[in-house]
């Protein structure tokens, strides 16, 4: 059987008030969703269950907000749900979420990891590859279109780089990155979402990682978080088509300066 | 000293590893460090001489894998490259392989990781970087406490420096790669810079929605970047109405853009569009719908039916060129 292991996160929806925190250090939203990203992650890791047979083990590591993400890939198909959850979580850098996560996926079997290619609210897409650097596997980003051999080792992988699209291959175990085109998740099931009420998440933390807080101190301060200063100016020249297309283009020269 | 690296793509090295030079030289006038370049691929003296009078000193890692390196491969080089150099920073643009090149690096060297900057400033020594989160909704001011970091740039934040005056030495640097480094195996290659472009780079974007009705439509689109010498994107609508290709679609869950001028056409602007286009410096909308939430994010709208601006937008652009 193929194990497989899909570390999530939550993010702000888009779509709903994203405001700073009093403290002026983190976001607050009014709505957070599972990342889009890792929703093709999940989807692509129940394809490769419902194909091969396979345990699906969806990880989390944050403050709090775990359980709902997490019930979330529960209710699509995968099996377990796993919090890691600890107060200290809240200033972690992206590399230092990839040390607890990789921490705690270093105690499980595993043959793949799949992540989304980043969280759509930092863009980074550290945490998969530093997992794939701490667990000293292979890394795979941006995959558009997988195929496991599960009885040679091995999985061939169309992924995106430059606009291009490259074919690569590589041994298992290895970390994937989920991009857009990779499949189209499917709404959770009502039996999904009844298992997902039921199943039990499981709870860890630093502690019962045998992790010591200072393995995770970081370099980098934030200072702040600030609203970008810049406003559009919202010129809308009215008239016809042939006078605001005029005005448009003397903007674009003038202004712009591209022409 | 500041480290900037680069890989070759096809003829040479992206335009955003010239700005990762504008980045360095940022830090490195204000630290007074100098900048390095490091430079991977195969055939790399080409780049070396382009690129000789924007940095202090250049080094090339040239490879000799067939399929090229890959990221386990090119890590493990620049880790046993840089462990006994002085690093005061580690500038990596934040396109191609970078992406994954910088956090794989900062795992390798234990050195922290900053990605996405669009902004950086030293004051009394201490490095400040700014970097947008949630598509641009808010931005985040970071600092460096005088430890080594790794800093990737988004495209189009950073401006190529100006020439210095003398050209950098360039030094070949001995690697001692195996093929079991490289960990995944590239079966046939992406392409090249020159052959294919990631709209990421783009200096101007036409991009399409649902409001272009089909896929024949996108030719409209055409007409109109070529006319100002840009690349056409489009909306999540678009790209799921199968138009035109996922890795054209600006938003959420494809591309986010900083080009100088954006001209969002038949887009009527879901948030998880505006997060992929936030960033630009300029933006256009054309769009018949003048409620339409996309004008709240433009410099300039015009409000009326595309299939009869675009057309004129065109014939302006040409006779006033």
């Amino acid at each position: 059987m193929v194990n497989i292991i899909v570390p999530i996160k939550r993010v702000p929806d888009a779509a709903s008030r994203i405001e700073i925190e009093s403290s002026g250090l983190r976001v607050r939203a009014d709505s957070w969703i599972l990342n889009p990203y890792d929703e093709f992650a999940v989807e692509e890791a129940i394809r490769i269950k419902e194909r091969f047979g396979a345990k699906v083990t969806a990880i989390n590591a944050g403050f709090e907000g775990g359980e709902e993400v997490l019930k979330k890939a529960i209710a699509m198909g995968a099996d377990r749900a796993v919090f890691i959850k600890d107060p200290l979580f809240k200033t972690l850098s992206g590399i230092n979420i990839a040390r607890v996560l990789s921490e705690a996926i270093k105690k499980m079997p595993f043959d793949i990891i799949f992540c989304g290619k980043h969280g759509t609210d930092g863009e980074a897409g550290a945490t998969g590859a530093a997992v794939s650097a701490f667990l000293n596997i292979a890394l795979v980003s941006s995959v558009k279109k997988l195929t496991i051999l599960p009885g040679e080792r091995r999985a061939e992988a169309v992924r995106e780089i430059d606009g291009a699209n490259e074919v690569v291959e590589c041994g298992l175990p290895a970390l994937f990155t989920a991009a857009r085109g990779l499949n189209l998740p499917r709404y959770p099931s009502l039996q999904g979402i009844m298992r997902a009420k039921k199943e039990e998440v499981k709870y860890l933390d630093i502690n019962s990682l045998g992790m010591d807080p200072e393995d995770l101190s970081e370099t980098i301060k934030v200072e702040k978080l600030y609203y970008p200063l810049r406003s559009r100016r919202n010129i809308m020249p009215g008239g016809d088509i042939k006078e605001q297309v005029e005005k448009a283009v003397k903007f674009l020269k003038e202004e712009v300066k591209v022409i | 000293m500041i480290w900037v690296i680069a890989e070759k793509r096809g003829e040479s090295v992206s335009p955003v590893a010239y700005q990762a030079l504008g980045a360095g030289a940022i830090l490195s006038e204000a630290l007074d460090t100098g900048t390095n370049l490091v430079i991977f691929g195969a055939g790399l003296e080409g780049p070396a001489q382009t690129l000789a009078k924007k940095a202090d000193r250049i080094y090339l890692l040239e490879h000799r894998f067939p399929g090229g390196y890959t990221d386990g491969g090119f890590v493990k080089a620049l880790k046993d490259f840089l462990k006994d150099k002085d690093v005061t920073a580690i500038i990596i643009p934040a396109a191609s392989s970078g992406k994954d090149l910088a956090p794989l690096l900062s795992v390798s060297l234990g050195i922290s990781y900053i990605a996405n900057a669009n902004r950086l400033e030293v004051k009394d020594k201490t490095v400040f970087i700014d970097r947008p989160l949630c598509g641009g909704r808010v931005m985040e001011r970071l600092s460096l406490s005088g430890r080594p970091a790794i800093i990737s740039i988004m495209p189009r934040a950073f401006k190529e420096p100006p020439d210095k005056t003398k050209p950098a030495d360039v030094f070949k640097a001995e690697l001692t790669l195996k093929e079991d480094d490289l960990m995944v195996r590239v079966k046939e290659a992406g392409g090249t810079i020159s052959e294919v472009k990631d709209i990421v780079g783009a200096d101007i974007i036409v991009s399409g929605g649902r409001g272009l009705n089909g896929k024949e439509n996108f030719r409209l689109l055409d007409t109109l970047a070529s006319a100002l010498g840009g690349m056409v994107a489009a909306s999540r609508g678009a790209v799921d109405s199968g138009w035109i290709e996922q890795g054209r679609q600006v938003g959420q869950t494809g591309k986010t853009v900083s080009p100088k001028l954006y001209i969002a056409c038949g887009i009527s602007g879901a948030p998880q569009h505006i997060a992929g286009m936030r960033t630009s410096e300029f933006v256009m909308a054309i769009n018949k719908d003048p409620n339409a939430p996309i004008f709240k994010e433009a410099d300039i709208g015009i409000t009326g039916d595309l299939f009869k601006v675009i057309p004129e937008l065109v014939k302006e652009i040409k006779r006033v060129r």
